[in-house]
């Protein structure tokens, strides 16, 4: 941007103070009502796609029989298929109990493979026996108000709980109450011994839609398993109803958006019109005097885009501010910025027809003294 | 080619009217040299200001030829015509043309803009020339707080800043006292001096004495 014209458009917007104020307060009200309004909306798909996702849109749970021949190999070959963000295995339950408390009652816990949120499932030894770890709720269930204390398998193995506070991934809440034996081998899913047998297999796709192909990936993994020994559970219809609300509620999101930036337009358009018609004699000097119609135009578009970037800041700002302090759920950033860049970019584009019109004035015309 | 020397500007034949059919110029010529001044004189009516916006690429001639350094511009494009005007011509006007919005100062270094030049040497340029004309102490104050004289010395100022090769006035001393009136031809003539063709459209007999040539439009141009 050529800086002398940058000035110029700045001279000309405050020289025009009027008109200047009004297209500011058009752009800030066109951004305030697209956020406020369906902002808001947006806000609230938001809120009720995240609750559909954490009730497992994105989840497939597979359940084997231990004759079914699902081994924690299988966490190393979904580790290289796409559209898997997380894989965890889960081996069969061993029953497991406070090692401090006599005829403590017996908690579940399950050798874990893969990653638990952002939580590798290596194995670990302690000195006194083998790491397991437990979300608060499993901590609970097994009588450690501390989160950390001694257990003691039905199998006579000594087990220690270091950490109390797992975090539960929704897609892993149906587990609760958790307590894990990691067993992953370094640097990878799967244990040190890939024939060990799963029970339970967790599988986290990327995004809803490719939960189908996911899982016929999965069924392809396993043809050598029983027929009838191998139940895949998956969320394909809540996904179903997923994409339907998010398409429901985008459609009409736009539709209020594009209203919405149409009437802005309208207005800034007759804004500039009538400061175009106000101005024609300055428009007539600045032609007469060498400015070219190219130079007027990038002027006017210019001193509106300036307006307009001004406009969008208060406007956006003030939304936000405003639906913060109510406590409604705030838009994402990236609907926030594509309605700001999308009231900057109608706003210069509405200033068009009436630049072309400046920039068409006769410099005579403008310039006779009657 | 005239007896003052090479024509910087010329119009061959040139017929103009606002309204077909009803001519105000026809077939008008004239040549006007590097290093003169011409005063343009005829009733009011007559097409002084017309023949300057012509000669200015500010109207296109319905007939005729402009020639500026001896190259046909009349045909020119619109953009091309208004590069011209900003690099090649500097203009007068009969009100003076300021706008009112910005200071006298934004005023004078407006046509920086146009001709794609950095401000600030236009601004040093600007400055000497207010302070030769008297308004260097105005710079900072916008046309409404400025008497009708000064503001004509402004448009002056504006004229002058890039010393282009053509200037055309239009009244450029008619709300002047006669003594600013003389600053003003004067430096007109100087700039004329320098190899400049100064044509000025006026009604005064003294400002008509003090230029090199005088073209009267009488009844008809």
């Amino acid at each position: 941007m050529n800086a002398a014209l940058l000035r110029e458009a700045v001279a000309g917007a405050r020289s025009q103070l009027v008109a200047s104020v009004l297209t500011i307060a058009m752009v800030a009200g066109m951004c305030a009502a697209a956020l406020l309004t369906t902002g808001r909306t947006v806000a609230a798909e938001q809120a009720v796609l995240a609750e559909i996702d954490a009730a497992g849109t994105r989840s497939i749970v597979m359940r084997a029989g231990t004759e079914a021949g699902l081994t924690v190999e299988i966490l190393d070959q979904l580790r290289a298929v796409a559209g898997v963000e997380q894989a965890t295995g889960f081996g069969p339950i061993v029953d497991a109990r406070n090692a401090a408390v006599p005829g403590a009652p017996p908690v579940a816990v399950r050798p874990a493979y893969g990653v638990i949120g952002e939580r590798s499932m290596q194995s670990d030894q302690h000195p006194a026996g083998l790491v397991a770890l437990a979300s608060p709720a499993g901590a609970r269930a097994l009588g450690l108000p501390d989160g950390t204390g001694g257990l003691r398998t039905d199998h006579g193995q000594d087990v220690v709980v270091t950490t109390g506070d797992l975090a539960v991934p929704a897609h892993l809440r149906f587990l609760e109450p958790l307590a894990v034996i990691p067993s992953s081998g370094a640097g990878t899913w799967a244990g040190e011994q890939p024939h060990e047998p799963l029970a339970l297999l967790v599988v986290l796709a990327d995004s809803p839609p490719e939960v189908a192909a996911v899982e016929a990936v999965i069924r392809g993994l396993l043809t050598d398993a029983e027929p009838g020994t191998v139940t895949i559970e998956t969320s394909a219809q809540l996904a179903a109803i997923r994409a339907a609300i998010g398409g429901e509620l985008g459609t009409h999101a736009r539709a209020t958006v594009l209203a919405i930036l149409a009437i802005a337009a309208l207005l800034v358009t007759v804004n500039l019109l009538a400061l175009v018609t106000m101005r024609r004699k300055d428009f007539g000097r600045r032609r007469a005097l060498g400015a070219t119609r190219g130079l007027i135009i990038t002027l006017l578009l210019t001193q509106v885009a300036l307006l307009a970037l001004t406009g969008a800041a208060l406007g956006t700002a003030a939304s936000l501010a405003g639906l913060a302090t109510t406590g409604n759920p705030l838009p994402g950033a990236e609907f926030t910025a594509a309605v700001a860049i999308a009231s900057i970019l109608v706003a210069t584009t509405a200033a068009l027809p009436p630049a072309i019109i400046a920039a068409r004035r006769a410099p005579l015309h403008e310039l006779r003294v009657p | 080619m005239s007896q003052h020397g090479p024509a910087l500007l010329a119009a061959e034949e040139v017929t103009f009217g606002y309204r077909r059919g009803e001519p105000i110029v026809t077939g008008w010529s004239a040549e006007f040299p590097a290093g003169t001044v011409t005063a343009l004189t005829g009733p009011s009516g007559s097409g002084k200001s017309t023949l300057l916006y012509l000669l200015g690429l500010m109207l296109r001639p319905h007939a005729g030829r402009v020639l500026l350094d001896g190259t046909p511009v009349e045909g020119r494009t619109d953009g091309d015509r208004a590069r011209l005007r900003a690099h090649r011509f500097g203009f007068v006007f009969q009100d003076a043309a300021l706008d009112a919005t910005r200071t006298v100062l934004d005023n004078v270094v407006e046509t920086a803009l146009y001709r794609r030049q950095p401000r600030q040497p236009a601004v040093a340029a600007a400055r000497t020339l207010m302070r030769r004309f008297g308004v260097d102490l105005r710079a900072t104050h916008k046309p409404g707080q400025i008497s009708g004289g000064q503001a004509q010395r402004i448009a002056l100022c504006r004229a002058l800043l890039a010393a282009p090769p053509v200037v055309l006035a239009d009244e450029p001393t008619g709300n002047l006292d006669p003594a600013t009136s003389r600053t003003v031809i004067a430096a007109l003539r100087e700039h004329a001096a320098g190899g400049a063709a100064v044509v000025i459209a006026t009604h005064d007999p003294a400002v008509v004495a003090q230029c090199d040539r005088h073209l009267d439009l009488g009844g008809q141009a």
